[in-house]
């Protein structure tokens, strides 16, 4: 099951959370990938490591965000997808 | 078949291919406003042919940009290229019977007429009257922008006024109304890409003229054809700068924006932070220049990509002549102009340095990767006396960034 966090707005960011596969697996588009790339991965494995979360793959479609928006898209998506599971 | 390109400025697919590509296989030059007059008319750009769109016509030659159909304003760019073309052809959709009564371009340049159907769709060009931004971040640094230039003393009677385009910019001329009305200021002229907002501050009595080299909308196509002060100025009058005058020389106060302004106030605003052709050189290296007082207004971020940096992808517009930066976080000024700084502390405005500035937007945006690039020249920045200032080299990642468009 899949949950997904954000908008496709300018400066937010789209979370596609699956609690599956083999580890943190972060599949980014972003118009910012060449400059910050590295960093907004960064901000979602942080997130998924505060989360307790080991294995997920995670879409992650950026318009620009900042990282403080990143982690709390990424952090909403995981306890969604959490919820989901648990249920 | 285009083998060059001479321009002010490259946008969307041809500078994205030019900067990743080089599809013309030679750099493309830039220049300024006032740079590319000063070059055609110094004969280091040769112009074989000009062909010249006009809204009206007479069976001479005799041109202007404010009659007929299609009529867009101003012909400030084609006045230089008319008198120094070897050829001049004169592409227009209204002849009149000679003599023309308003004349921007007169006969004795002119080669040939062709009379179209319609030069373009005057629709798409202008749509009424150019609005003031509504974007609350724009009309924050709009209101202190006008802050620091009250407190600067540089607002005072017969003060000269001239604004890019851009989203604050011309916002600024909104928080400057009340304080000129206030104490019965009233400025000699405003200048640039004229709007409808300008006319309102010229009919309404704020500044006694404008000078127009390129008008942006029907209600100042309007104005330029009905009001004897609202001024046609060809680009050459407006900025060259080997001129014996131009007018950026007379300006009081530039606002400027920009698309980086780096730890030196230099500012970019031709290519982007991952190295595509993007923008233009426009009138901005001019016009700071030739102000007394250049104040920059940019917000200090879009969509992540930091606008206030530690060094600019390409130098348009050098340190030297930027003065003050405005953003919604501060407000700094270049340790250059001490005596601003001492009007501003004098006035309880409240300032910090470029380096705190840079770091405020750091903290929030991260620092970016570098991008990487070729040794392959894709692009030659002149200053506007000839002089190379940047050069714009091919980027190397542009793969990565084409598959993510």
């Amino acid at each position: 099951m899949r949950a997904i966090c954000g908008t496709e707005d300018a400066s937010d960011v789209t979370v596609s959370v699956l609690l599956e596969g083999n580890g943190i697996v972060v599949n980014l588009k972003s118009k910012n990938k060449p400059l910050f790339g590295r960093l907004i991965e960064a901000a979602v494995k942080e997130s998924c490591l505060e989360m307790n979360v080991e294995n997920a793959t995670i879409d992650v479609n950026d318009f620009g965000a900042l990282d403080f928006v990143i982690k709390a898209r990424t952090k909403t998506a995981i306890r969604e997808a959490l919820k989901q599971v648990n249920a | 078949m285009v083998t060059g390109l001479h321009t002010s400025g490259l946008r969307g697919k041809i500078g994205r291919a030019q900067a990743t590509e080089n599809i013309l296989g030679k750099p493309v030059v830039f220049r300024t406003h006032g740079g590319r007059a000063r070059a055609i008319e110094a004969g280091e750009v040769k112009i074989d042919i000009a062909f010249i769109g006009a809204s009206a016509c007479d069976p001479m030659g005799n041109m202007n940009g404010v009659d007929g159909k299609s009529a867009f304003g101003s012909m400030g760019y084609p006045m230089v290229d008319a008198m120094y073309a070897d050829k001049v052809v004169v592409i227009t959709d209204h002849i009149c019977p000679f003599p023309l009564s308003k004349i921007a371009i007169p006969m004795q340049y002119v080669d040939y007429i062709v009379e179209v159907e319609s030069i373009g769709d005057t629709a798409l060009i202008a749509t009424g009257a150019t609005r003031v931004t509504k974007n609350p971040t724009d009309l924050l640094i709009a209101k202190r922008a006008a802050e620091v230039l009250i407190a600067s003393g540089y607002i005072k009677e017969g003060y000269s006024f001239q604004a890019g385009s851009g989203g604050a910019s011309l916002a600024v001329c909104k928080y400057l109304k009340a304080y000129m009305s206030e104490n019965n200021i009233v400025g000699s002229f405003a200048a640039g890409g004229v709007t409808g907002y300008l006319v309102e501050l010229l009919e309404q009595g704020y500044f006694k003229a404008l000078l127009d080299t390129q008008t942006f909308d029907v209600a100042a196509v309007d104005s330029i054809r009905d009001n004897i002060n609202h001024i046609e100025m060809s680009v050459s009058m407006y900025a060259n700068p080997h001129n014996k005058a131009c007018s950026a020389h007379q300006l009081d106060v530039m606002i400027l924006s920009a698309t980086e302004i780096d730890k030196q106030f230099n500012i970019n605003s031709l290519t982007g932070s991952t190295g595509v052709i993007m923008g233009a050189l426009g009138g901005a290296p001019d016009t700071a220049a030739g102000a007394k007082l250049t104040v920059v207004v940019a917000p200090t971020m879009r969509k992540r990509i930091p606008i206030v940096v530690e060094e600019v992808t390409n130098i348009v517009t050098p340190g030297d002549t930027v003065d003050v930066l405005v953003t919604e976080r501060g407000i700094s000024v270049n340790p250059k102009r001490q005596d601003i700084q001492v009007m501003l502390d004098q006035a309880g405005i409240k300032t910090i340095s470029i380096d705190d500035h840079l770091e405020l937007v750091e903290k929030l945006t991260g620092k970016p990767e570098q991008i990487q690039y070729t040794d392959e020249i894709v692009g030659v920045i002149e200053y506007r006396d000839g002089t190379v200032m940047d050069l714009i080299y091919k980027t190397q990642t542009h793969q990565a960034r084409r598959s993510f468009d």
